[in-house]
This record gives C-alpha cells, structure tokens and sequence, in this order.
C-alpha cells in the first residue's frame, strides 16, 4: 500500500525554491515527501536503484513520482541534522570526526558508483549527521550542477556527475565540517565558476590558520586537499579507494589513539543529539497533504463496497469462465443418448410369435429361444 | 466493522467449503459420465458410485449409476449372458432414483428398463408373473409399444387372447410400422384357424412395412393356404 494512502499527519518541512519538503506520518512511521519544483529534474536510473537497493549511509526511498509535471520522492525520515546546521563558525566539527564522516561518505558513494550512480550535490544540506554520529545522504540524482559553492568545476561547465565530481564536493565538505564555513563565497554563477576552476591556487590550509585547529591536524589534512579540491578531475586521487587510504591516514594521525578519540566522538555525538529537533524546520508546521497527493481513504461504506465489487468482478469471471468454457454433454444428454440406441436396438429386434412352429413359442433374431408361458398353461 | 468483517469471512469460509464438497461430487458425477459416453460402463458404476456415497440423494449421480447399469445390461443382451441380474439392478437405480427426480425426464428410459426386465425375467422362468412390470412400463411410458407387445404376448400365451388381440390392435392402430404387433395378431387368428382374418393382418402389416420379410413371408402362406381351401371347396 501507497504510503501516501495511510497519512495521518503532514508538516511542511521546508519551502524554497528547489522542492517543497514535508513531514509524512503513515502507518505510525515517518516519511519525508520532497516535491520538486517545476524544472528541477531527477535523473530517473538515479531513481530507479534508490527504490530497488538498500544502501547504507544512503536515504531509503520508497516512493517516487511525478504530480502536476513536478518530480516526487518519499523517502524515510532520518532523524538527524544536516552538517549545514551542524558545522558553523561558532562549532566547528572536530577534524577527527570530520575525517572519519567523510570516510562513511566515502563508503556510502563507493556503494552508489557500483550502481553507476554519483550523487550529483554533496553539499553540507544533504548530508545528515544521526545521532550516533554516521552521516546519511539525501537528495541523490540531481540533473544540474547542484549547490554552486560545492559543485566541481565540470559540473559547473554542466558535465554529468562523476566520482571525481563527488570526490571535489568531499573535499569541500570536510573544509566546511573542520572550518565551519564554505571555502568558496560568491556572488554569481560566474563567480564561482572563476573560483572553482581556480581552485588548485587557493591555499586551504592557510586559510585554516587561526581557527584554532591544531598545527599538526593542518598539516595531516593538507594531502586530502591535494587530493579532492582540483580543478582537473585527473589530478584528483585515483577513485574512492584511493582517497579512503589517504582519510585512514590521516585519521590515524588526527584522533591520537583510542581514548583521544572515544573522547572526541562522544562528545560530538552529544553535541549532534543535543542539535537534533531543536531546529524549528525540523518538526514544521501542520498542515494538509497537498491535493494532488491525497488519497480518499476507504470508509466502511466504501470499504464494503469495494469488497462487494471485488467479489461481483470474480464471481463475474466465474460465470464468464463457465459460459465461456467447452461443455461437457450433462447427464441428461447422455441418457438420452443411450435410451435413442436402444430403443434403434429394440426396433432391429422383433417381438413376435412364430405361426409356423410350436404354439405360443415368440419368434425373432433374439427371442427365438425365449420361453413365453405356455398356452396351455 | 471488525465483527462485519470476521461474519462476512466467516460466511465466505463455509461457502467456500461447501463449494469444495459439491465441486468434490460433481468431478465424480462428471468423470462418471466422461466414462459412460465412453463405453467404459465399470468406471461409470466406480464413479457415480463414489458421489452417491457423498450426496446418496445426487439425483445426476443416481441417474449415471442407472444408465451405466442400463448399458452394461444391453451390452450383455448382445453378448447373449445372463443379464437378469443387471435389469434388477438397473430396475432398482430407477426405483430410487424416481423417488428424488419427479419431474418424468427419466420415465422413458425406466419404462423401457422394466420391459428389459420383463423379458429377461421370463427368460430366465417363462412361468413367472411379469404382467405387473409390463403395467409398470406402459404406466411410465403409454408410448412404449414394446411392452404393450409383451403384455399382449404374455396374455395370449396365457389363454387370455381377446385381451391380447385389442392390445395389439391398439399398437397398430397408435402405431402402424410396429411389424411385430400384425405378426402377433395374425398368428393369434392363424392358431384359432381364422386364416382370412390372419391374412388380412398380414396382408395389412406387409403393405404398411413391405420391408419386413416376415410378414411378406406369412402374408404369401396366407395366401396360399386360402387359394388350397379354396380349390378345396373349404372357403
């Protein structure tokens, strides 16, 4: 059954210019219904592995659609924060932590290009942070080159979404989580295309002096850059493996043993339980499901009649079958059948007395030795 | 709406089982009459015999059992065995069967089973009683001209040759083509030495059905018994 056919409750999430995005509960669990907005288009092969796999650290779609031209996708609520409310300037994410997100990501797109499938707009929005940590990503197969300040320059130029275009958003994604703050502000499209394909000039770890990131942390970080934020997608890390080995490293080198670590992520987690549902866009507001989704809800009436359609509808198969289907000859047809031979029998047989022989004696092919009584009898 | 539903399941659950009971007879009742029409009469009797212990009162069942016993019966008149004992039975399956069909769709043939048992039964003892069967018959089936035939037989055999001769007049009379009834008739008047009227009988019989060769046969010795009695000076 249809999710929307169960929805007890709605709340507009969220209403910007790319989708309008609500709140579902159905069947006592929650959804999310993001309606796009006219023109934005989702790559439907996208689409189409999304509601056929389950991949972890990716959002579960279970519905998807067109209403009034405009594409739709039910996909399960994810009860976290979004590392754009999660990673400001007054908290910044700790690079640990943000290495070891950006490993799970990592994870999470390698299963997607394994089903030719690159996500298209990593950006801070579209990665939600649970509270246990692990990020889960949303809003996959985007036509377009998606958030300016996170698209490679490729995308930019409007080419499709590779791995390599992902791996330049991860790269700008962990700029954001460790500095809490987009690396690239502009004011236009020109801008940022300027600013993107310049990218191998931008000197990042200078720009992450003074934001109270240990000196060392800067420089384990240094070749993660090296090997995402590059203009030429060539002079990026080879693919997903490669660039995984290099976070292990500096993971390995940035969470200074076990204790330091457990210690960092708790306290993240925390801090990320602490965020979830205080935003207010979280819970939103109530509202009806739009028209164009309502489902008109069986009532007992209606229940009944549908039931005693259903049945109609067999029971006139049935008859149509039986109408329809070779008869047999009934029972009937074949008494009379066997009563017309042998009556045709009797007819070749006669009953008669013989005036030639013995007196009284029945002649004929069969009765001719049939005693009859006596006439003297 | 809960309980609605549970009654309305519930409801559907005891059709459907009684559905599956009937459906269960009926492949029976039909595979019977599959092996009827056949020829293959013990797996007609297997079969309808298997509904009838389900439903003893499957009026097509019991009607199957009677036909197959019926065929088996003829199957044996032509086989020249001993087929007594089939005509009781198949007698019986109409008997019963009678009692659960009203609707007179199976007198002909229960007529007709009664005449065979008649005429097996006095195969069997020519001294045996076979009028009230032969009533049966005709009360069954006032067209059944064959038992008419019998009973006429059987009461001229008995003495009883008025009787037997407006019996066979009637057949004649209703019926015109049944030869066997002017052959009986005439060889009533024959055996009274009533030769003129034997001839006319004959005579009749030979001109309404001038391919029987028995009445063109005893309607010639007719002829030439009246032409002796008439050179004779006996006429």
């Amino acid at each position: 059954m249809s999710v929307l056919a169960g929805v007890n409750r709605c709340a507009l999430l969220h209403e910007g210019g790319e989708a309008l995005v609500y709140a579902l509960e159905s069947g006592g669990r929650q959804y999310v219904l993001k309606w796009y907005a006219e023109g934005v288009q989702i790559d439907s092969h996208v689409v189409e592995v999304l509601l056929r796999e389950r991949i972890p650290g990716v959002y579960r779609v279970m519905e998807a659609g067109k209403k009034s031209g405009r594409q739709y996708l039910i996909y399960e609520f994810i009860e976290g924060v979004s590392i754009a409310d999660l990673a400001t300037k007054d908290a910044r994410v700790p690079a640990p932590v943000a290495i070891s997100i950006v490993r799970n990501l990592v994870q999470a797109l390698l299963q997607l290009s394994k089903s030719d499938v690159h996500h298209g707009d990593l950006n801070p929005s579209n990665v939600l942070v649970m509270a246990n940590g692990t990020p889960v990503l949303i809003d996959c197969g985007i036509v377009g080159p998606g958030a300016l300040a996170y698209a490679a320059p490729e995308r930019i130029q409007g080419k499709p979404a590779t791995m390599l275009s992902d791996m330049y958003s991860l790269g700008l994604i962990l700029y954001r989580l460790v500095a809490g703050e987009d690396l690239l502000h502009c004011d236009c499209f020109d801008d940022y295309a300027q600013a993107a394909a310049g990218i191998d000039s931008t000197d990042v770890t200078a720009l992450l002096y003074g934001k109270g990131i240990d000196a060392e942390i800067l420089s384990t970080l240094a070749p993660l850059w090296k090997a995402t934020l590059r203009a030429e997608p060539s002079a990026r890390a080879e693919d997903f493996e490669e660039l995984d080995e290099l976070l292990e490293i500096a993971f390995d080198d940035a969470s200074r043993g076990s204790v330091a670590w457990e210690t960092t992520r708790a306290a993240f987690t925390e801090n990320v339980v602490a965020k979830i549902g205080t935003n207010c866009s979280d819970t939103g507001a109530e509202c009806g499901l739009p028209p164009e989704f309502a489902v008109t809800k069986p009532t007992g009436h209606r229940k009944m009649a549908v039931f005693g359609g259903i049945l109609g509808f067999i029971l006139f198969l049935l008859v149509l079958f039986f109408a329809l289907a070779p008869r047999e000859p009934s029972i009937d047809e074949t008494g009379a059948e066997i009563l017309s031979n042998s009556r045709a029998l009797e007819g070749t047989t006669g009953l008669e007395a013989d005036p030639s022989g013995d007196s009284g004696r029945i002649s004929g092919e069969e009765l001719e030795s049939l005693p009859v009584p006596d006439q003297n009898e | 709406m809960a309980r609605r539903f549970a009654n309305v399941g519930r409801l559907v659950a005891v059709l459907l089982i009684a559905i599956g009971f009937c459906a269960c007879v009926e492949d029976d009742v039909a595979r019977g009459n599959e092996a009827l029409r056949i020829g293959d009469y013990d797996r007609a009797v297997s079969n309808f015999s298997k509904a009838l212990d389900m439903q003893p009162a499957n009026r097509d069942a019991r009607y199957g059992l009677a036909l197959a016993y019926y065929s088996i019966a003829e199957q044996n008149e032509h086989l020249k065995v001993p087929v007594l004992d089939t005509w009781q039975r198949t007698v019986n399956e109409f008997r019963i069967l009678s009692r659960v069909d009203s609707s007179g769709r199976i007198s002909g043939t229960y007529s007709t089973s009664l005449f065979y048992l008649a005429r097996a039964t006095l195969a069997s003892n020519a001294h045996a009683d076979v009028l009230p069967l032969l009533d049966k018959s005709i009360a069954l089936d006032s067209a059944n001209y064959f038992s008419y035939n019998l009973k006429a037989l059987v009461l001229g055999n008995l003495g009883r040759t008025e009787e037997a001769k407006k019996i066979f007049i009637f057949i004649v009379t209703k019926n015109p083509k049944f030869a066997s009834a002017y052959l009986n008739l005439g060889n009533i008047y024959w055996s009274e030495g009533d030769i003129e009227s034997a001839w006319d009988i004959w005579s009749m019989g030979h001109e309404a059905v001038p391919e029987n060769t028995g009445l063109a046969r005893w309607t010639t010795v007719a002829e030439d018994s009246l032409k002796a009695l008439a050179i004779a000076g006996e006429l």
